[in-house]
């Protein structure tokens, strides 16, 4: 059998796994397994799960994902979103379409020390969607604000979603992290001009709140310099080149858990919750990691991921159009699975095709994490659209995918600056 | 069944916390050391254990709560009963799986153990961190024995 036809049967496979309900990272351990059990020899494929699990699992680096989980869970607990929320609204209720625009900034915020999507959207919409409510907001702009907001949480670092990109690819963590920031802050502002338009095209869908007096204005900043400080310290110490990423978020860890101590909220039962909590996610996290390098293994053996690379750069297209191509493939995985296992299925075979086309890796990082963090508002998965209408179940999906509907131009728009003029990303470098 | 994995996952699970929190310790200690002295050496080597053990310590909580992601588009438009089937299969064989690499993670435990190996910096024997790992993914198997024991159930009930 041709090592073409091998590696396809064990995507297909693969796909089919998943498609009957098994884990993302289950499917990959175990086709991955088998893949090399017929590739090699037994001996190569139980080393694989035993030494190579062991290898895997006790890498240094990967403990940078349940640190930085670690002290976002122990953020949550300090009540930084209704902080950011209320001294966001404190500076800019003023202005048509502010509740909606404080969300966002509230998702940035809270963004900067979550890093996970879903996190952002159900802590944010907790707030927001009442609030909007209650200022009679129309219903389809509150449900598009939270659930496009949500989705900043995987590209504002620190992001999960990008510390498992740079193991997967094998780039640096830090230059990851750095890189992210312009298109974060792109995406926020597109995001703000496009509430704003909203709201100039239609006033009645969201009402003007008052002025706050500047005395609230200030007083809203306290309980939250700190946090600031603590994510300057965190990434600013990461960027320096003081810290590794791992002990960048351990540093992240020891001052949230003094800041929480200060608060008066460090209780046993606060520190077990955000440690339980923590604990699940990165044991979901790595599980899919170790699974991804399993099955990796399996498909470097193949060679297909080099293969289809060279094929790809072979195409008598511009490479640019061979680019859009494979991102509207991310376009369609983000849509229809979770955004992490998406990714982590799919960097083996199409990193080696960005870099055979010429393209830089930090950019091709990026572009795949903007692309599928955009399939947590699109039908059919959209997972951020159903934590929506958990929250407020008085919403209908119509209002729900109607709001994100609005938000889909200024991710597009996004992505085509970032394919169009890669330097937005790569300039901080 | 359930009572004692929800008895087991939890146990692990402050295990895991407590070295969570160790890991904490240690990375920032060795930040502040390396301010004032010199760093300690065998610090990435320690954290890279207490992560694998961080890790399979959780799995079984992970996976009692269904932390793991799957896709759930074809399968909810299958009948319930044709749905509690597959649930079977892919549980059983996930069971499987996941039996046979613990039973190879203990086999290469007691194989570094008898060979007397050690690591490369602190020069300590490592096979006590690879039977926790080993430990972590047995009591994982021991829920996902829960899992196909209930998707039998359903099959049955359906």
């Amino acid at each position: 059998m041709s090592v073409i036809l091998l590696a396809s049967i064990g995507i297909l496979a693969l796909f089919m796994l998943i498609l009957l309900k098994m884990p993302i990272s289950f499917a990959m351990f175990i086709v991955g397994f088998f893949g090399m059990l017929y590739m090699t020899s037994p001996m190569a494929a139980y080393n694989i799960i035993s030494s190579g699990i062991w290898e895997q699992l006790s890498g240094y680096s990967l403990s940078v994902i349940p640190l930085f989980i670690f002290m976002g869970e122990l953020l949550f607990r300090s009540g930084i979103t209704e902080k950011i929320f209320n001294s966001a609204y404190a500076w800019i209720g003023h202005l048509r379409g502010s509740m909606a625009i404080t969300t966002i900034f509230t998702s940035a915020g809270f963004a900067a020390v979550s890093g996970s999507n879903t996190a952002t959207a159900a802590t944010v919409g907790t707030i927001a969607l009442p609030e909007m409510k209650k200022f009679g907001y129309h219903k389809s702009l509150s449900a598009g604000s939270v659930a496009a907001g949500g989705t900043l949480g995987v590209i504002i670092p620190p992001s999960s979603v990008l510390i498992v990109i740079a193991l997967q690819a094998e780039l640096a963590i830090r230059d990851l992290f750095l890189a992210s920031i312009v298109p974060g802050l792109i995406l926020v502002s597109l995001f703000i001009m496009t509430i704003a338009y909203l709201c100039k095209r239609r006033p009645e869908i969201a009402p003007v709140g008052e002025r706050s007096e500047w005395r609230a204005r200030l007083s809203s900043l306290k309980g939250l310099v700190e946090i600031v400080v603590l994510f300057l310290l965190v990434l600013g110490g990461l960027f320096a080149g003081w810290f590794t990423s791992t002990e960048a978020a351990a540093v992240g860890c020891v001052g949230a858990l003094t800041i929480i101590a200060l608060q008066g909220r460090l209780t046993l039962h606060v520190l077990q919750k955000a440690l339980a909590s923590a604990l699940k996610s990165s044991a979901m996290i790595l599980m899919l990691v170790t699974g991804a390098v399993i099955f990796g293994r399996f498909l470097t053996v193949t060679r297909l991921p080099f293969l289809v690379g060279e094929w790809a750069a072979a195409l008598p297209l511009p490479a640019v159009l061979i680019m859009a191509c494979v991102l509207l493939v991310y376009v369609i995985g983000g849509a229809l699975m979770d955004a992490m296992g998406f990714l982590i299925i799919s960097i083996p075979i199409f990193f080696p095709v960005a870099i055979a086309l010429g393209y830089d890796p930090i950019w091709f990082g990026i572009i795949i994490c903007i692309v599928t963090s955009m399939g947590a508002i699109t039908p059919p998965v959209g997972v951020n659209a159903f934590i929506v209408k958990s929250l407020d179940p008085a919403l209908s999906f119509g209002d729900i995918f109607r709001g994100v509907g609005y938000f889909l131009v200024p991710y597009m728009t996004c992505i085509l600056l970032l394919l169009m003029i890669p330097q937005l990303v790569l300039f901080v470098l | 069944m359930y009572k004692l994995n929800l008895l087991i996952s939890r146990g692990l699970l402050g295990i895991a916390g407590v070295t969570l929190l160790a890991i904490v310790l240690l990375v920032a200690a060795n930040i502040v050391m390396r301010q004032l002295a010199t760093s300690y050496g065998g610090t990435s080597e320690i954290v890279g254990w207490l992560t694998a053990v961080v890790v399979s310590l959780s799995l079984a909580h992970a996976q009692l709560n269904k932390a793991h992601v799957e896709l759930d588009i074809l399968m909810a438009h299958f009948p319930d009963r044709l749905q509690a089937f597959i649930q079977t299969i892919v549980a059983a064989a996930s069971l499987l799986f996941f039996t046979m690499v613990a039973v190879k993670l203990w086999e290469y435990g007691y194989g570094v153990m008898q060979r007397g190996m050690v690591s490369q910096t602190l020069r300590i024997v490592i096979y006590p961190m690879i039977y926790v790992v080993a430990l972590g993914f047995s009591a994982f198997c021991l829920v996902l024995l829960t899992d196909v024991a209930s998707s039998m159930k359903r099959l049955v009930t359906k």
